[in-house]
């Protein structure tokens, strides 16, 4: 299509001209919408694993934190993830298991003067044992406590969503051991995944929002007394 | 709420892994080397800032403590060995100005306040050094002349000390100082910042912090100087106290102080009315009342304002020196409450951690502490901190 029309002289050529103009610039709106949805589909980094915890299945057996322990080597005395115990006003006791939420803005990554922590092409926040010079400045601006010293490797740690087993196709440790499914992994840019569709289907809540971490763990039945 | 539940609350409301980050019983993250980290910046800020309005303002009665001034602030750049020696990889540390995080990217978001340590402190470590040796220069060149040895040779660059050349030395000194005092200033306040920046801390959310630490930085540095000035004085031969010198760094202090206080009575105004989450304000309260520091504090920094406020008692050199050791103490233990406090209220804002100053911690921090003495005591000797040129005690027109 184009712009230019010859018969600019004639009054229905002026009209034309502006029908033209103005459907071409329709379109051009039209296309931008498109492109920006598109966009901010593609905002979305890579696979975009995340997490779907259902407090109401969890019953407190720490199945996941031992799991975790085994299989990260994760020193006694410090958790990448954990379970936290809360008794109702009613007297229900409620088990919320929390670990890193791998934020889509993880202020973690913001202060790390040596740029040994890192958001990896999936939207895991993964730490470089081999840089890190273990000043703490990601463990004070993590609002959810989940980074520690490793006491062991000397180094800042914490949940990686066993990106080790992963991309080996395999479930993470605290997913695989927990006996009623209350975890569930997957993949949020994958429409169709167990994961998206519990998302869809159920009202989530995520940690502490106001930082504007964005976290990526997504609760159904979170207490309220248990988002800290 | 009663005792028990209240007792619980605050045994038991922390995350587990703030319980002992790095085996260390109790929670806190950074230590006494932290807070002394601020404590020796403020001293170099503050310290570099009084040479400045000599050097850089031609302020003629600070001349005589100018030259002491700037090598108090070039010993006192050490201060970056606490946060060094504070590190899990020491071995490391070089990172921050080889690798610093200081561009954004998808794969590292954010730009570090820490890592801007490393461009700040090179600059303005440079801007200190090349002022030092020009402001010596002519001292260091008549030296040689009268004594020879091998570092007069070195310092005085292989020049004389003729007028001309004297006046070239005050142009590039009075360049430096004026370009010097945004680094000093910048170098203080990131540290200020570098802790405004933790969000997750709902306590060190305060942007008054960099100005506070400003303001408080010009206090201890002249502080500093009073007492430098004093220990200085009576060691040499001169042994006759500048009552005039004393009286403006006087002055300083008690300015600097108002608007310190003045910017802190706005936080604690402001930070009574925003509530924090959770029982968060409840804890803070008892958290502040705990550690009993507080109360000493404020009637500490009354004591020191009465004590400038009344112009005899400035005036009064003895005095004068009493409210500068005073003013150090008030400086330490107010970096002491801005560092440790927040760190003390649990990231659930419903429980309280506490701090055990580790043995370890104390050993570095006085092996430090030490070397700042060692380098002052090496510049000292190296340079002669009342030489005829560098107070501009010679005829020449000041530049």
């Amino acid at each position: 299509m184009s712009l230019k029309n010859g018969d600019n002289g004639s009054v229905d050529g002026k009209r034309r001209d502006f029908i033209k103009k103005a459907s071409l610039a329709t379109g051009l709106i039209l296309v931008g919408t498109k492109t920006s949805l598109v966009r901010a589909e593609e905002e979305l980094r890579g696979k975009r694993f995340a997490m779907f915890i259902d407090v109401e299945k969890c019953y407190g057996c720490y199945s996941c934190v031992v799991a975790c322990a085994h299989e990260n080597n994760v020193p006694v005395g410090v958790f990448r993830t954990w379970i936290e115990r809360y008794v109702g006003s009613n007297g229900k006791v409620v088990f919320v298991p929390k670990q890193c939420n791998q934020c889509d803005d993880p202020s973690c990554v913001y202060v790390c003067p040596v740029n040994a922590t890192y958001v990896n092409e999936d939207g895991i926040v993964l730490i470089n044992d081999d840089i890190c010079i273990g000043c703490g400045a990601c463990i004070q601006n993590c609002p959810y406590g989940a980074r520690f010293f490793n006491p062991v490797k000397g180094v800042a740690d914490k949940c990686t969503f066993c990106s080790h087993r992963i991309y080996q196709g395999l479930l993470p440790a605290c997913v695989e051991a927990c006996p009623t499914g209350a975890r569930v992994f997957g993949s949020l840019a994958e429409e169709d995944s167990e994961l998206s569709r519990m998302i869809k289907t159920y009202k989530t809540q995520r940690l502490k929002t106001w930082t504007g971490n964005e976290p990526q763990i997504y609760y159904k039945d979170l207490p309220e007394e248990a988002n800290v | 709420m009663d005792l028990m539940s209240y007792l619980i609350d605050l045994l038991l409301n922390i995350l587990p892994n703030e319980l002992s980050y790095d085996h260390r019983v109790g929670g806190v993250i950074w230590g006494i080397l932290i807070v002394l980290y601020p404590f020796f910046t403020g001293l170099i800020a503050g310290s570099f800032v009084v040479s400045s309005l000599a050097y850089g303002f031609g302020n003629k009665k600070y001349y005589k403590i100018a030259g002491l001034a700037l090598l108090l602030s070039g010993a006192l750049m050490t201060a970056p060995l606490f946060p060094m020696v504070e590190l899990k990889q020491p071995e490391r540390a070089t990172l921050i100005f080889t690798n610093p995080h200081i561009f954004p990217s998808e794969t590292y978001p954010g730009v570090s306040p820490m890592a801007v340590f490393g461009v700040v402190y090179l600059a303005y470590l440079i801007v200190l050094a090349i002022e030092i040796i020009f402001t010596f220069r002519a001292d260091m060149a008549k030296r040689y002349e009268e004594k020879g040895g091998i570092l007069n040779r070195i310092f005085s660059l292989g020049m004389g000390y003729d007028e001309t050349v004297v006046k070239r030395d005050r142009a590039i000194v009075k360049t430096l100082a004026l370009i010097g005092i945004p680094l000093a200033a910048t170098f203080h306040a990131y540290v200020g910042f570098l802790f405004s920046s933790i969000k997750a801390r709902p306590l060190w959310i305060d942007p008054i912090i960099p100005a506070h630490f400003l303001a408080s930085a010009v206090f201890s540095g002249s502080a500093l100087l009073v007492i430098a000035y004093y220990i200085f004085t009576k060691l040499s031969s001169e042994k006759a106290l500048d009552v005039d010198l004393l009286k403006g760094l006087g002055g300083i202090m008690m300015w600097s102080l108002l608007i310190a206080m003045g910017l802190e009575l706005i936080s604690e105004a402001s930070r009574t009315y925003y509530s924090l989450p959770g029982e968060g304000m409840l804890f803070y309260e008892e958290l502040i009342s705990e550690m009993g520091i507080r109360t000493p504090y404020y009637a500490l920094s009354i004591l020191i304002l009465v004590l400038l406020l009344i112009p005899q008692l400035r005036s009064n050199v003895k005095v004068l020196m009493l409210t500068s050791l005073l003013a150090l103490v008030q400086v330490f233990m107010y970096r002491w409450m801005s560092v440790l406090t927040p760190q003390l209220l649990s990231r659930t804002a419903m429980g309280l951690l506490e701090y055990n100053i580790e043995f370890l911690e104390l050993r570095l921090s006085i092996g430090v502490v030490a070397l700042t003495f060692l380098v002052f005591i090496i510049l000292v000797w190296i340079f002669p901190w009342n030489g005829r040129f560098a107070t501009h005690r010679d005829e020449l027109e000041v530049v």
